[in-house]
């Protein structure tokens, strides 16, 4: 039987309220019925009891802004008590992004990730306010705030059948707009059709011919997709626990203060979902409920056994598992689908860059310590121009 | 319909894997005489060719990181500052997880830390050599040091030693220690 490791992160829900209507959202009806702050901070005695030296905590709902305050009492009750033992961060829509708010997260050093479609065409499709208007001038209004903030904000989408054909000038949009990291992924629980996959796979062949001549040209772009997958050629595979080990070292808080093993379990945190639970902050880890869900994660994917990419591919991911086919351990068609149509596409764009002898390429992948490294370059050596997307 | 398919064969990738520049014959453990490497000293014996039998001056076997490891952390020690070992460091560097520096050390209530860094010289359990995509310039280790001193954490970035660079490195930390006093930071 798998014995729990101590927790290294967690995703604190804070509500399910937002301020957008996504097509796409996992999260159930929007109630507004925030965490309470003796909740929030009887989860983060919890977290520091459970683990051990660290621990990141990412705000995550709903819209964690609209509990802006709760948020920073969470964060001054942690300093006070725990000093620097909690890293925070969380994903946010951009719309309530204020110069207030940025103070407090400059201050207290906790990063966003940004949630935008790429251009305003694919973005105002899927994300809109309640009142059905698109909320991507919104976000805009904010970028110059969010980048001063912090230059290397990662911008993260959602690619849906219907956004399908606009990928490649989605992301292109987000470099232009000076996005340095973006990431799509797709939205696997959607109806996914043979014919999407043909549109994707020329838009991430679009994508690579433009990846390639950004890193020969020296630009520092960075894109999940590609970068995913290279890496675990030029570096390592993925090992067991890697980037998803739910209910192990990584857990979800929700609201009521129960805990989940990964946030996409937490839906709307009712009866009806209490089954995904694995116990409450109050009276503990239910144990049985728990290694349960790391087993299920563990276990080797049978339908997967044998494949030369396993280990590269995104079968790994329980909760995406789970979301997809209601089993942690198996894995939906989507995404072996995706994953021979993209692998290939990541490593001719590699093979490319190795060829041409691409010293960024060489850097970017192979040495341990380019993303410090890189900062500091980008911070205080470089003229400032140079490591613009575009 | 969409199925999931095992793949029996997989030949794409033409870009090395894990670590690209491969063991120079007949250099594991006969490396440099420098103290601490130097763009200079790496340059030099690049001219070398890494050959065992052509004549590579005077090399020295270089300092394991559990060796160089144990010595800072007893100078610290010695200095009353206690490390807790192996810290993630988070930057902010787009990806919510890519952006941190794993310190070999960190004392969390005075914001002080290392860093055992390789110049170049990669050092494994069974082989050593040198790769110049690990290389750290002596312009960007200043500022990796400086980065981040301004308001703390305060990092020592230690560089590669060679076996006999005790003093030398206890000398560094002390040095490290002594400055962060005149500033008033410790």
């Amino acid at each position: 039987m798998i014995t729990p490791a101590p927790i290294q992160s967690a995703a604190l829900f804070l509500t399910q309220n937002c301020n957008l209507r996504c097509a796409y959202c996992y999260t159930g009806e929007k109630k507004n019925l925030p965490m309470t702050l003796e909740t929030a901070q009887q989860a983060i005695d919890f977290l520091h009891e459970h683990s051990e030296k660290q621990c990141n905590i990412t705000f995550l709902g709903g819209e964690p802004l609209l509990e802006f305050k709760l948020l920073c009492n969470i964060a001054r009750y942690s300093r006070d008590k725990y000093g620097r033992y909690f890293n925070f961060r969380l994903s946010t829509n951009g719309t309530l992004l204020t110069k207030k708010v940025l103070s407090f997260f400059r201050e207290h050093r906790i990063y966003f990730a940004l949630s935008i479609d790429g251009n305003r065409k694919q973005h105002d499709s899927q994300r809109k306010f309640a009142n059905n208007r698109g909320s991507y001038d919104t976000i805009m209004d904010n970028l110059d705030d969010i980048f001063e903030f912090n230059p290397y904000t990662m911008a993260v989408s959602v690619i849906t059948p219907e956004t399908v054909n606009h990928v490649s000038a989605g992301a292109k949009s987000l470099f232009a707009e000076g996005f340095r990291y973006v990431l799509q992924t797709l939205d696997y629980s959607a109806d996914w059709k043979k014919e999407h996959l043909k549109t994707l796979k020329e838009q991430y062949t679009i994508l690579a011919e433009y990846y390639y001549h950004k890193l020969m040209d020296g630009k520092k772009i960075h894109y999940g997709p590609f970068d995913e997958r290279i890496r675990t050629w030029a570096q390592k595979p993925y090992q067991k626990g890697d980037l998803c080990d739910i209910a192990n070292t990584h857990i979800a808080v929700a609201p009521s203060g129960r805990l989940y093993p990964c946030v996409q379990f937490i839906g709307e945190d009712r009866a009806k979902w209490k089954d995904n639970s694995i116990g409450d902050v109050f009276s503990g880890f239910d144990n049985d409920r728990r290694i349960s869900y790391i087993e299920d994660n563990y276990r080797e994917k049978q339908s997967c056994k044998g494949c030369a990419l396993d280990g590269r591919c995104a079968n790994f991911c329980g909760c995406v598992n789970w979301q997809a086919t209601g089993n942690v351990d198996q894995v939906p068609p989507i995404i072996c689908e995706h994953e021979r149509m993209l692998m290939p596409i990541a490593d001719r764009l590699a093979n490319r860059l190795w060829k041409r002898n691409s010293s960024l390429f060489k850097r970017k992948f192979y040495q341990k310590i380019f993303p410090f490294s890189s900062y500091i370059e980008d911070c205080l050596l470089a003229d400032g121009g140079s490591n613009a997307a575009d | 319909m969409l199925r999931i398919k095992k793949v029996k064969n997989y030949m794409v990738p033409k870009y090395p894997q894990g670590v690209y520049l491969k063991k120079p014959p007949g250099l594991a453990g006969r490396l440099m005489s420098a103290t601490v490497l130097t763009s200079a000293g790496i340059v030099a014996l690049q001219g070398c060719k890494y050959d065992q039998t052509g004549g590579v001056p005077a090399v020295q076997k270089s300092m394991t990181e559990t060796d160089a490891r144990d010595i800072v952390e007893k100078v610290f020690a010695e200095n009353d500052i206690q490390m807790t070992q192996d810290i993630l460091l988070y930057f902010s560097h787009g990806n919510i997880d890519s952006a941190q520096l794993n310190l070999d050390g960190f004392n969390d209530s005075l914001k002080i830390g290392y860093e055992y860094a390789y110049d170049g010289w990669v050092i494994n359990s069974d082989e050593e050599y040198y790769d110049p995509e690990e290389e750290i310039p002596d312009s960007l280790a200043f500022e990796i040091e400086q980065a981040l001193g301004n308001e703390g954490p305060y990092i020592k970035l230690v560089r590669h030693v060679t076996e006999d660079g005790e003093s030398h490195l206890s000398s560094l930390i002390q040095d490290f220690i002594d400055q962060l006093r005149e500033q008033g930071i410790i």
